[in-house]
């Protein structure tokens, strides 16, 4: 589990005013394999629940407390013969391509009238001036790895290298510096982003 | 109607009018309001039962008076005593016949054929169901579930032109969420500070988390990693 709550962004930016609500926005999401022999069909489904329902019941299938909010798109698999794109230009377009949709379905999070809230209905027979935030993304590491923009063998929240990788360390290491990475993107520095092995795209997180 | 010998529904004529006419009975009988309160008791009693057990180590739960406030009182349609609770369903049967149908995993050709055997002229004559094909029930069907509503797009990838995405907007899926019936007991709405009989912090719900009260309470809100 991913908790995008540790560094401030667009979809979490933000103090509530007093007696406003907060609403916890949990996303989930992984690539699933759905047939074999018919076109070896993908789904992406982004499944989204609210910190507001208690775990016990959140986490009951029954009760139907995720609903699927997203069905993204799959890119082909990379092709070589192609000579226009590269193999590494191919896989930049295709995070490229997932992260506009991403940003394209979290849009009224970041709206303003998301930062001054919304007056919603509320079960107990209540309206209240709710405030959806996005805190929580549950992925596995290859999701994870997708969603940041970095390299499999990298670790989505430090900077450990990768042949450290598992290995304990007292003192711990840096968590990737998201400010530079943006001042870098827009600078199109890709070799201060390769080495902590981000990737060189709009990353809408 | 056809001889019951022959029809693919022979063991499950006994039970349609005793489950969903019975159904029909004691949810004309009950207030129709609560229908929906008991299905979530029924679903969730394994779970509530954990839940008390752990709730014995939570020595004192204390809530923050400042967030989750109530703007105004809302009136839920539901409480019209001419409401249809069963929307789009016309009546109870209606509903309790689909949902029937749905439980026991019917097929569109059985479903066509529990209609042309006429099975349900022999139960109640005088009511009309309100679908009479598998292709109107699903339509009924469909229609009761659409919300949140889907949106759809394309991407313009090089490789992939024109390829769909299907997505619904967040803040709809957030309202949704909020005003269902089902989780009405068991939600949360500002942060809270629970600790054990020693005094020690404990944390288990996200509004329990010191994330969530700095954000809703404190006007000294920093960034802090997860680990903090």
């Amino acid at each position: 589990m991913r908790h995008v709550g540790y560094r401030t962004n667009k979809y979490t930016r933000g103090l509530l005013p007093d007696g406003g609500t907060l609403v916890p926005i949990l996303l989930a999401s992984d690539e699933t394999h759905v047939t074999n022999f018919s076109g070896d069909k993908m789904l992406w489904p982004v499944y989204m629940s609210i910190g507001n329902i208690l775990s016990s019941i959140r986490n009951t299938p029954m009760m139907y407390a995720w609903i699927p909010i997203a069905f993204l798109p799959i890119g082909p698999k990379r092709v070589n013969k192609i000579p226009a794109y590269s193999v590494d230009m191919q896989e930049i377009q295709a995070l490229q391509t997932i992260h506009d949709v991403l940003t394209h379905v979290l849009k009224p999070l970041s709206d303003e009238e998301c930062q001054n809230g919304y007056e919603m209905v509320c079960r107990d027979g209540n309206f209240r001036l709710c405030f959806p935030k996005l805190v929580c993304w549950l992925a596995d590491h290859m999701e994870n790895a997708t969603l940041y923009g970095i390299a499999s063998n990298h670790c989505p929240t430090c900077i450990i290298p990768t042949d450290k990788l598992g290995e304990y360390s007292g003192s711990g290491y840096l968590t990737h510096s998201h400010k530079d990475y943006i001042a870098a993107c827009d600078k199109s520095d890709a070799s201060s982003l390769n080495a902590n092995g981000v990737k060189n795209f709009k990353n809408t997180l | 109607m056809s001889n019951p010998d022959s029809s693919p529904f022979e063991f499950e004529i006994a039970n349609i009018a005793e489950i969903f006419l019975g159904r029909c009975n004691s949810s004309d009988s009950e207030p129709e309001s609560e229908g929906s309160d008991k299905e979530a008791r029924d679903y969730c009693s394994d779970s509530e039962s954990n839940e008390e057990s752990q709730q014995t180590d939570t020595a004192i739960a204390i809530s923050q008076p400042v967030a989750g406030i109530p703007i105004r009182a809302h009136c839920f349609p539901e409480r019209d005593s001419e409401f249809n609770l069963y929307s789009p369903f016309r009546h109870a049967i209606d509903y309790w016949l689909a949902h029937f149908f749905n439980a026991v995993q019917a097929s569109e050709k059985k479903i066509n054929q529990f209609f042309k055997d006429g099975i349900l002229k022999g139960l109640d004559p005088t009511h009309q169901v309100q679908f009479h094909s598998a292709y109107t029930l699903y339509k009924l069907v469909d229609k009761a579930a659409d919300e949140p509503g889907w949106h759809s797009g394309k991407v313009d990838y090089p490789l992939l032109k024109g390829d769909p995405f299907h997505y619904c907007n967040i803040i709809s899926t957030v309202k949704y969420l909020l005003r269902q019936k089902l989780y009405a007991a068991d939600m949360v709405w500002g942060p809270q500070r629970e600790y054990d009989k020693q005094g020690n912090r404990m944390y288990s719900e996200i509004n329990t988390g010191t994330w969530s009260e700095d954000a809703q309470v404190s006007n000294l809100y920093e960034a802090r990693r997860i680990s903090d």
